[in-house]
């Protein structure tokens, strides 16, 4: 086994600099308008001087291939790229499409851990109570958030954007239920606020709070279980986001905005962190009376 | 448009077509070729056992890029290239006119084989009434409910390289249509990032015949290096231009005579990107990948175009690769800057009025431009331009000592190839 390494040029890239074939002349010559015309294969003595040169190209239009020879067979063997640096992509139009149902997913794993927590809660809510309400509170923000990024993506299909328009909508059935999550998400958390306002003993709300909790677990349940084995792949950008795994040798897909969705969510959290430190206090007459109503 | 089918040698995809002044209902369709079968897994494996190959010009087996697009993993994508780009092609045009219910089947019966949920359909957006009456095709099949995966059309820019298959991919995910330097291939990662089977019109109606009626049958006509039938589009010096469905190894003279053309003077074989030949000795070739490759040609998207006797043969290759030159998509330095040079340089030998030397820097830019876009089209550019330096050796001589042709000298011919307007700039979206 004798490793090779080969140059690739991306002519689409490629803007005719030509610090390339000063660095590497033994390999690269220019044409007459300045592009250069490459022999490929690098023997190991040119190592240094083409790994240069790859640095140097100021589009980043050339990579170095590492080829793994089996001589006695003298057939390539696998390909594996080696600079990551160069595997740079520029930003797509996709890139809204999958940054999109990136920060989406990511809301939604938020949310599926700060309503676990919620969840348990209500094993012990006499002990927990403020827990409860403040987690409850807390999770406005990323609810919210997450109701912005759905409907974000359904006012660009609607408004025929076309990448958007392309990806389609949602599978026929989550289309139907994804209103359902929205109503039911807003009646909880709103008949909660309304609880902690209106005090204890007063109105209808902690039966609407009770009633639209057991509509929102029906309709969340089926969400989660539709949603949550993609996760990793949306999440990750593995190709297909459908359990494939990314090729050998390929970085993952790198989406442009991703500091940018960290930051939503966490400006999403600090919102609903905002909103429960104000509120906390209006869980105070309701202690330890609930179970007594 | 004339679809003559004279003298056929086999009507698959053209039965029926001599009385049709419109695409064939659904009903229409059934009962010509009967129901579309329901689709095995394993229908990339009776497309490989057929040995059809792709028909869009690169002449790929079918049945090994759907194997390898279904070995991917998740959810897969079709999509139907029905852009023909190819200025004087006619067949899918021709194709989808009448058939457009084959094409269809073919792929969605390849979107079940490949484990695909999206079929897209990509046409050449200036074809107002080809994509009204798709459309019309679609419905109706959506209205009879007999497609389990939805199909859609959609109009792309006009441009000769926005056909090209990465282009197609590009445009589909938001992008403008020009090609994608490769790899990842579109089998690999395409529209949405999944892996995404690219194929002719007509490659997928000979699919949906294979569905139907098997692999042996495809193999009843053609060759064995050239099973089942092809369309050709023949044009140029011919009294009956048009579209034909010939078997498989049939000779380029058969179909230069089955379009009448004069049987003397130069062929065009392949396309735009094709080569020239004296006709005396293509007509005894088969228009096949195999029996033209010794010749240094292939038959492309299946064109046969015939110089006319009168014309030159430089101005129309000048002609020729000044378009080519404009419908690069400007991505690349050999192709951007390289094709106009050849292009002038054909028009400098054309005209009889060369520069000191222009032969000896033509042949040095043939050498090196080649191989070095992103896609084909240099290349395709540089063999046309090689071809005729060949095939009109002795025109080049005189033209290059200053003595063009007499046809040079008369101007255009009535026959001259169709070379379409050059475009609106900028529009790839
Ligand atoms: C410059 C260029 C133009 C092309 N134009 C077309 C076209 O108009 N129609 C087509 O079907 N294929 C065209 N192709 C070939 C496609 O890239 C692709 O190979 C083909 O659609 C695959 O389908 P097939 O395997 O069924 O032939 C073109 C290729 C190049 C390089
Ligand atoms: S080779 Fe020419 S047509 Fe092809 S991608 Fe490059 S610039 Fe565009």
């Amino acid at each position: 086994m004798a490793m090779s390494l080969r140059i690739r040029i991306d002519p689409t890239a490629c803007t005719g600099h030509g610090v390339c074939a000063d660095l590497l002349p033994e390999r690269i010559e220019l044409d007459e308008w300045g592009f250069p015309i490459i022999q490929p294969e690098v023997p190991s003595s040119l190592a240094a001087p083409a790994r240069r040169a790859v640095r140097a190209c100021p589009v980043l239009a050339l990579r170095l291939q590492r080829t793994q020879k089996n001589q006695r067979e003298g057939n390539p063997g696998t390909v594996t790229v080696t600079d990551r640096r160069h595997h740079r992509r520029e930003p797509d139009a996709t890139d809204g499409v999958v940054g999109n149902e990136r920060l989406t997913a990511l809301t939604g794993v938020v949310l599926l851990i700060g309503f676990a927590i919620e969840g348990m809660t209500l094993l012990a809510l006499h002990r927990l109570l403020t827990l409860h309400f403040f987690l409850g509170m807390l999770l406005i923000g990323p609810v919210l958030l997450k109701i912005g990024s759905t409907g974000y993506r359904f006012a660009r299909y609607y408004t025929g954007a076309a990448p958007y328009v392309r990806k389609g909508p949602p599978a026929p059935f989550m289309r139907l239920l994804g209103p359902f999550v929205i109503l039911t998400s807003l009646a909880v958390l709103g008949t909660g606020v309304m609880l902690g306002v209106a005090g204890p003993g007063s109105g209808p709300w902690l039966f609407f709070h009770k009633a639209s909790f057991v509509l929102w677990f029906g309709c969340m349940t089926l969400h989660v279980l539709t949603y949550v084995w993609r996760l990793p792949c949306i999440l990750l950008g593995t190709p297909d986001g459908h359990g494939g795994h990314a090729e050998p040798g390929v970085a993952r897909m790198a989406v442009s905005g991703g500091g940018t969705r960290w930051l939503l969510v966490g400006a999403a959290l600090a919102g609903g962190l905002v909103i429960a430190l104000l509120t906390i206090h209006l869980v105070g007459p309701w202690d330890g009376r609930l179970f007594f109503h | 448009m004339s679809t003559q089918t004279t003298r056929p040698l086999a009507a698959r995809l053209t039965v029926g077509w001599h009385q049709a002044a419109r695409p064939a209902s659904l009903g229409e369709h059934h009962a010509r070729y009967g129901p579309r079968p329901e689709a095995g897994r394993d229908l990339a494996g009776a497309v490989a056992a057929a040995g059809l190959t792709g028909r869009g010009g690169a002449g790929f087996p079918t049945g090994v890029k759907m194997r390898a697009v279904a070995a991917r993993r998740g959810p897969a994508v079709v999509v139907v290239n029905g852009m023909e780009s190819e200025p004087a092609s006619e067949k899918d045009q021709a194709l989808l006119a009448r058939a457009p219910h084959l094409v269809l089947d073919g792929a969605v019966l390849a979107a079940h084989a490949v484990g695909a949920g999206t079929v897209h359909v990509c046409l050449d957006r200036a074809r107002d009434q080809q994509i009204t009456a798709l459309m019309r095709a679609v419905g109706e099949r959506r209205r009879a409910r007999v497609d389990p995966v939805p199909v859609m059309v959609h109009g792309l820019p006009r441009h000769y390289v926005s056909s090209e298959e990465t282009s197609l991919v590009r445009w589909l995910n938001g992008g403008e249509a020009r090609p994608v330097t490769a790899p990842p291939r579109p089998s690999d990662r395409g529209v949405g990032r999944h892996p995404t089977l690219v194929d002719n019109v007509e490659t997928l109606a000979h699919v949906a015949l294979v569905a139907r009626y098997g692999p042996a049958w495809f193999r009843s006509a053609g060759s064995s290096d050239a099973p089942g039938t092809f369309l050709v589009t023949a044009a140029g010096a011919v009294a009956g231009p048009g579209v034909y469905e010939i078997e498989g190894g049939t000779l380029v003279g058969d179909v230069l005579e089955m379009s009448g053309a004069v049987d003397d003077g130069f062929v065009l074989l392949g396309g735009y990107g094709g080569t020239w030949h004296p006709m005396r000795e293509a007509a005894q070739l088969p228009l096949t990948a195999a029996g033209l490759r010794a010749a240094g040609a292939s038959p492309g998207a299946g064109l046969v175009l015939a110089l006319a006797p009168s014309s030159c043969g430089l101005a129309e290759t000048t002609r020729i690769l000044g378009y080519l030159a404009r419908e690069g998509a400007q991505q690349c330095g050999p192709c951007r800057f390289g094709l106009p040079a050849i292009a002038d340089d054909f028009a400098q030998l054309a005209a009889g009025r060369p520069e000191d030397g222009v032969l000896d820097r033509l042949h040095r830019r043939l050498g090196v431009i080649p191989g070095r876009g992103a896609c084909r089209h240099p290349d395709g550019a540089v063999r046309l331009a090689t071809s005729a330096l060949n095939a009109f050796a002795s025109d080049v001589r005189a033209h290059a000592a200053g003595h063009p042709c007499a046809a040079f000298r008369r101007g255009r011919t009535a026959a001259g190839l169709p070379i379409p307007r050059p475009r609106a700039e900028g529009q790839w979206r």
